[in-house]
C-alpha cells in the first residue's frame, strides 16, 4: 500500500475527545519510573493476597536443627536464629504489611473525610474546633501520640492500624475541607445549577471528578507513609508483636545479627527499601497524571 | 510592635498546645491496660514482698503511690505533670526513683542534638550544591539522575539507610564501628543515616527554588549585562533561592528528632531515644511525659524560629 492510499483510507471524522481518567492514564503510562512502581506495588498486593498460601512454613514453625543457616535449596532466603524459614516471613510480612498500610490509610482517610466534610459544610465554630485539632496535629510528631496508642490498644495487627489511622488524619481533613470550600458556592457549581442540573447529578458530574484525583494522589502518599510508622513502631521494640513478622520486626531482628547472618537483614531491608520506593513513584506519577500541586503529604 | 504581638500570640498557642498534648498523653498511659507492676522484673519483687510480707507491701505502694501522686484525682495528676512539665522539675522515673530524670536528660539530650545538628548540617552542605546542579542542568540526565535519588533518600525512612549503612561500612567492609558513642568514627554512620533523606528534601527544594529563580527578571537583567553564567548562578540566583529553604528546616527537623529515636535504638547509642522503649514499653509515666514534653517543645520552638527567620528574610512577607 502506497503512502497515498494510506492516507487516502485513513479515518478523518473527528475522533471524541479522550475522556479525563484515559488522559490521566496517558500521562501516567509516559512517566516509566511510575509504571514500574505501579508493576511492583501490583506484584506486592497479589504476594500479599495469596503469600501465605504459598509460603512454605508458617512463620511460627521453628526448626532449631536448622537455625541461621545461609540461603539453600529448602530455605531459600536462609533462616533465622529460632529457624523460622526467611522466604515464609517475609510473604506473611508482606501480608502484614498490606493490611496496615491500606488499613491505616483507610482508617485515616474515612476520619478525615467526615472531618472535613463537616468543617468544610458546616463553617463557623465547628470548622474552628476541627481545624485547631488539625493544627494540634501538625504541631508535634504523631509518631509519639503512635507509641501510646499502642500501649493502649494492643500490639496486633487491628490495634497498630488503627492507631497510624488515628494519628494520620489531619492531612486528608484539611485536603478535603480545602476542597470543599473552593468547590462550594464556585462558579462552576453555580453555573451547573443555573442549567438546571439536580443535586445528584452535580456531586456526580462536577465535584466528584474534581475531588478524585487529589484525593488518589493523597492517598498514595499515605499508604508508603503507614507503612514507614508502623516499621518504625518496631525499631524501638513496639511495633507487631513477635513472631508476628513484619519489615521493621525482620529489619531490627536482622541488625542485632548482622555480623554473623547479613541475609538475614538484606533481605527484607532492601525489599522494604523497593516497595516504599515504587509507592513513591506511583504518587509521583499520579501526581503529574492528575496534575494536582499541594496534595500530597 | 507587630513582632511583639505575635510573639505573644505564637507562645500562649506553643504553651497550650504543650498543655493539651501532656493532658491527653497522660489520659491515654493512664487508662491503658497494665502498669508499671506488670513488668516482669518489678512485678516478680514485688509480688514476692506481697506474699512474704502484705503490709509491708501495701505501705510500699502507698508510698509509691503518695511519692507520684497516683492517689490523687485524674486531674489533679494531669495538671500536677502540666506543672512540674513548665516548671522544668520532672522528678524521678518509676524505673530509677533514686536518680532526677534531669539527669538523664543532661547526659542524654546533647547527643541526641548533636546527632540531629549534625544531619542538618551535612543535609545542607550536600544538599544545596546537589540542588544547584540539578537546576543549572535542568533536564538533563544529571538533573534526572539527581531527583531520582533525591526521592530516594526521602521515599526510605532512615532506619533503613542505618542497618544497610552498618551492613555495607561496619561488616562486609569494617571500616566504622556500628555501635556505642564516644568517638567521632562512632558519630558517622548515625549522623549519615540520618542526612539522607534531608538531602534529598533539601536538594530537590533547593532545585525547584532555583528554577523559580533563574526564570525571574533580575537574572534575564544580569545576564544582560553580560555577567558570567557561574555569577548568575551563585551571587545572584542562589541567596535568593535560599529563602524558601527556610521552609523545609522546620518539618525537616520534626522528621530528624523522630529519626534520632529510631537511629539510637539501632546504634545503641545513649541518647534521648535510647529510653524511649523503658518509658513506653514499661509504662513509666513520668519518663514518658518528660519525652513528649521536651521533643514537642523543641519542635514547635524550632516552627517558631523558622517563621522569624523567613519573614526576616523575605520582608514581603508579613508576620500575622
Amino acid at each position: 500500500m502506497s503512502v497515498v492510499e494510506g492516507v487516502l483510507q485513513a479515518d478523518l471524522r473527528p475522533k471524541p475527545p479522550a475522556s479525563r481518567r484515559v488522559l490521566a492514564w496517558r500521562r501516567f503510562a509516559r512517566n516509566r519510573l511510575a509504571v514500574a512502581g505501579l508493576v511492583w506495588v501490583g506484584i506486592f498486593i497479589i504476594v500479599g493476597i495469596i503469600g501465605p498460601w504459598v509460603a512454605p512454613y508458617s512463620y511460627t514453625t521453628t526448626d532449631y536443627g536448622s537455625a541461621n543457616m545461609g540461603p539453600s535449596a529448602t530455605h531459600w532466603f536462609g533462616t533465622d536464629s529460632l529457624g523460622h524459614d526467611m522466604l515464609s516471613e517475609l510473604l506473611y510480612s508482606i501480608r502484614f504489611a498490606c493490611i496496615i498500610g491500606f488499613g491505616a490509610t483507610a482508617v485515616a482517610f474515612v476520619i478525615g473525610a467526615i472531618l472535613g466534610l463537616l468543617a468544610g459544610m458546616m463553617g463557623g465554630i465547628v470548622d474552628n474546633i476541627i481545624m485547631r485539632l488539625v493544627d494540634l496535629m501538625f504541631a508535634f510528631p504523631a509518631y509519639f501520640l503512635n507509641l501510646i496508642l499502642v500501649i493502649d490498644l494492643g500490639r496486633g495487627i487491628l490495634p497498630i492500624f488503627i492507631s497510624i489511622g488515628i494519628t494520620q488524619w489531619s492531612g486528608y481533613a484539611r485536603l478535603i475541607r480545602g476542597l470543599v470550600l473552593s468547590l462550594r458556592g464556585g462558579e462552576m457549581v453555580e453555573a451547573a445549577i443555573s442549567l438546571g442540573a439536580t443535586k445528584r447529578y452535580i456531586a456526580l458530574h462536577y465535584l466528584f471528578p474534581n475531588i478524585i484525583g487529589n484525593v488518589i494522589v493523597s492517598l498514595s502518599f499515605g499508604i508508603p507513609y503507614a507503612l514507614i510508622q508502623d516499621a518504625g513502631l518496631s525499631v524501638v521494640g513496639l511495633g507487631l508483636r513477635p513472631p508476628m513478622p513484619s519489615f521493621g520486626n525482620l529489619v531490627t531482628t536482622g541488625a542485632a545479627d548482622m555480623m554473623g547472618y547479613p541475609w538475614l537483614l538484606v533481605f527484607p531491608a532492601v525489599l522494604f527499601a523497593i516497595t516504599l520506593l515504587a509507592f513513591l513513584f506511583v504518587g509521583n506519577g499520579l501526581q503529574e497524571a492528575f496534575n494536582t500541586k499541594g496534595a500530597s503529604k | 510592635m507587630a513582632i511583639a504581638k505575635f510573639l505573644t500570640k505564637r507562645i500562649i498557642a506553643i504553651i497550650i498546645t504543650t498543655a493539651v498534648i501532656i493532658a491527653l498523653s497522660y489520659i491515654l498511659m493512664y487508662i491503658a491496660p497494665g502498669s508499671f507492676f506488670n513488668q516482669q522484673q518489678v512485678g516478680q519483687q514485688a509480688q514476692t514482698l506481697a506474699a512474704e510480707n502484705p503490709q509491708a507491701f501495701q505501705a510500699m505502694m502507698n508510698d509509691w503511690k503518695e511519692r507520684y501522686g497516683l492517689d490523687q484525682p485524674l486531674y489533679l495528676q494531669i495538671w500536677r505533670y502540666i506543672y512540674h512539665c513548665f516548671t522544668l522539675n520532672f522528678g524521678t522515673s518509676f524505673e530509677n526513683p533514686t536518680t532526677p530524670i534531669m539527669d538523664t536528660l543532661k547526659s542524654g539530650f546533647p547527643i541526641s542534638f548533636i546527632l540531629a545538628l549534625g544531619s542538618v548540617i551535612l543535609s545542607t552542605i550536600v544538599g544545596i550544591p546537589l540542588g544547584i546542579l540539578a537546576a543549572v542542568r535542568k533536564n538533563t540526565w544529571v538533573d534526572y539522575v539527581m531527583t531520582t535519588l533525591s526521592l530516594g533518600g526521602q521515599a526510605i525512612p532512615s532506619f533503613v539507610f542505618a542497618v544497610l549503612l552498618m551492613l555495607v561500612f561496619g561488616v562486609l567492609i569494617p571500616i566504622f564501628p556500628i555501635s556505642g558513642w564516644g568517638s567521632v568514627q562512632q558519630a558517622v554512620l548515625p549522623i549519615i543515616a540520618l542526612a539522607v533523606g534531608n538531602i534529598g528534601n533539601v536538594a530537590q527544594y533547593m532545585r525547584s527554588s532555583m528554577i523559580d529563580t533563574m526564570g525571574l527578571e533580575f537574572i534575564r537583567t544580569a545576564r544582560a549585562k553580560g555577567v558570567p553564567e557561574w555569577a548568575a548562578v551563585l551571587r545572584h540566583a542562589f541567596p535568593n533561592s535560599l529563602i524558601a529553604l527556610v521552609t523545609v528546616i522546620g518539618p525537616q527537623f520534626a522528621f530528624t528528632v523522630v529519626g534520632t529515636v529510631w537511629i539510637e535504638n539501632l546504634f545503641s547509642i545513649p541518647g534521648l531515644g535510647s529510653l524511649l522503649n523503658q518509658a513506653f514499653g514499661a509504662d513509666d509515666f513520668p519518663l514518658a511525659i518528660t519525652y513528649i514534653f521536651i521533643l514537642c517543645l523543641l519542635v514547635m520552638i524550632t516552627n517558631l524560629l523558622v517563621d522569624i527567620c523567613y519573614t526576616i528574610l523575605d520582608p514581603r512577607i508579613r508576620l500575622k
